[in-house]
């Protein structure tokens, strides 16, 4: 009988293997922080204009590049917002699957990085256009990855530029609660400019979180920006492989399991 | 028809023509489906003028709600649009999303299908392991899906049919073309027992270029495929790599493995198998649609 987590790196593999890809971590041909291709520099534009903020998340790991126009791209957006119920369901069960795999096999090598175990997760809701619980939220809770609360709620009594980095973006419900001291894990779904979820760690820190770090499903990807496209095709050939670490780019960063 | 969704779909069909920003027609169908409307991305694109004027797009439009009417009064054939129920669900989780599918015979927002794929120089082990697949699908109440070519597409639709099945023929040429000639009664019954699928426009050719874009169509539309005998430059075989793209589990024989060097180096692939009979081909699709039918979503203790 094949474990829990066999099963789901079969299932995984089988339906979306052939189009997902491992985020690649060199320097010089990814940016340090986001995995995203630079050319030559240690990190991409956004990511190393940000780098003074204090407060940033320690480490930001994406799992997969979602690539504009191809399948993981249409994934990453229609699983949130395709009219069908049953498309939406169908694109779920793919990201469920790659977070699922993503905790229970790196979120330790996270922890080997940061030095302390993960005490809290939370889940990034998207801020505008949706009512109701976001559907990434709805995702992490069904599969027992955050909680009900404490939750990450976007705010509406401030205002803020588009891709400012500013703990105003969010608020924490309820606003009570103290992570003093504690390493606290941002899911997310997919990382562009990453300045809503770099926003929600400068909260986490306000609210005493020592460690934060990111997790992020997909790095998005235009493949018509600069010289993606040439990254894709030399860089991005390989099947997906749920066992190649997103932290360091190869093999899990020792003890592994 | 309500008269809102001719609007809906005559907006969609000005989109399509217009092509602004150079958008892609799956990229149209995509930003359409996420919106559940052509006339949201429309208003997008194209802000209302402020002297109320439309500009040269409006005529375009004037001119898709002209089309649409007649494509939806012809007894010839039905459309449908991602916009539509009726849309086969399968099809739309696929990047390559065709906006509009013009039909004969019946098809279905929601059935499990499977692709019989393979060339149209076939030599009679392949055609009779094409029937029998075929066959054990429609033991299965499974539809099969080909192409409607000669030799391999001829062998499964042939067998669907003979015993019974529901066959659902996806071409590569407008519906109201018959590509080859000669398969002009093959269609006519697959369309009367299942159903005919193009992605075309009505009257388009067949092109050099229409055919990758069925397969991948016919990949979109099934649980898998399944691709008996092909040659070095099959279409077959880029049915084969486009469903490992989307995701869909590919079956191939060891006719393919042996003969190509595409099977050799797709075989290492995600989600690819390699049966060595009918028997065992039929096993995997029996996995297949078993794991499709029980989600097993993962949980965290």
């Amino acid at each position: 009988m094949a474990s829990p987590i066999e099963q789901q790196t079969r299932r995984l593999v089988v339906a979306a293997g052939g189009y997902l890809r491992n985020i690649i971590r060199e320097s010089g041909i990814t940016c340090a922080t986001c995995t995203t291709p630079v050319d030559g520099y240690t990190r991409c534009w956004r990511c190393n204009n940000d780098a003074a903020i204090p407060g940033l998340a320690d480490i930001v790991v994406p799992l997969t590049y979602a690539i504009a126009h191809t399948q993981s791209g249409q994934v990453m957006r229609q699983y949130k917002d395709d009219a069908s119920q049953q498309v939406r369901a169908a694109h779920t069960a793919v990201i469920r699957r790659l977070l699922y795999l993503g905790i229970v096999k790196h979120e330790q090598c996270i922890e080997q990085i940061v030095g302390k175990p993960v005490g809290r997760r939370f889940a990034i809701p998207s801020s505008t256009g949706r009512a109701g619980v976001h559907p990434f939220v709805t995702l992490a809770r069904d599969m027992n990855a955050v909680d009900e609360d404490p939750q990450l709620i976007p705010r509406t009594d401030t205002s803020f530029g588009e891709r400012e980095v500013t703990a105003a973006r969010f608020t924490l419900s309820p606003t009570s609660i103290r992570l003093d001291g504690q390493h606290v894990m941002i899911l997310d779904d997919t990382w562009t400019t990453g300045s809503r979820t770099q926003s929600a760690a400068l909260l986490l820190r306000q609210h005493g979180a020592a460690h934060v770090s990111i997790m992020a499903v997909s790095r998005w990807i235009e493949p018509g920006f600069g010289d993606n496209k040439t990254f894709i095709r030399q860089r991005l050939g390989n099947d997906f492989n749920p066992d190649h670490c997103p932290v360091t780019g190869s093999t899990c960063p020792a003890p592994g399991r | 028809m309500t008269e809102h969704n001719a609007h809906e779909n005559a907006t969609l069909l000005a989109l399509l023509r217009l092509r602004p920003n150079s958008m892609g027609w799956p990229e149209i169908a995509a930003e359409v489906a996420l919106r559940g409307s052509a006339t949201a991305l429309w208003d997008e694109i194209y802000p209302a003028a402020l002297d109320g004027m439309g500009g040269s797009e409006d005529t375009t439009r004037s001119e898709a709600e002209h089309t649409w009417t007649q494509w939806t009064a012809s007894s010839d054939f039905d459309v449908i649009s991602v916009l539509d129920d009726r849309y086969p669900v399968a099809l739309k989780q696929i990047h390559q999303i065709p906006p509009l599918l013009f039909t004969r015979g019946e098809l279905r927002p929601i059935e499990t299908a499977v692709s019989v794929v393979g060339s149209r120089d076939a030599t009679n082990e392949g055609l009779r392991i094409a029937a029998n697949v075929a066959r054990g699908l429609v033991d299965r109440h499974i539809t099969v899906l080909s192409g409607l070519a000669t030799g391999i597409d001829t062998a499964a639709h042939r067998a669907t049919l003979d015993a019974g099945g529901r066959p659902v023929g996806v071409i590569g040429t407008g519906i109201l073309r018959t590509y080859p000639a000669a398969s002009k009664d093959l269609h006519r019954e697959v369309a009367a027992a299942g159903a005919l699928v193009s992605q075309f426009l009505p009257d388009a050719p067949p092109q050099k270029h229409s055919f990758p874009m069925r397969n991948a169509t016919m990949s979109g539309l099934g649980l898998a495929s399944v691709v008996v005998e092909a040659g070095e430059h099959s279409g077959a075989r880029i049915q084969a790599r486009v469903a490992v793209e989307h995701g869909r589990p590919v079956v191939l024989t060891d006719l393919v493995v042996q003969r190509t060097q595409w099977g050799q180096a797709l075989r290492d692939r995600p989600g690819v198998f390699v049966a060595a009979s009918t028997a065992e081909v039929m096993r995997i699709i029996d996995r297949i649609v078993e794991v499709a039918e029980e989600p097993a979503l993962p949980v965290l203790h």
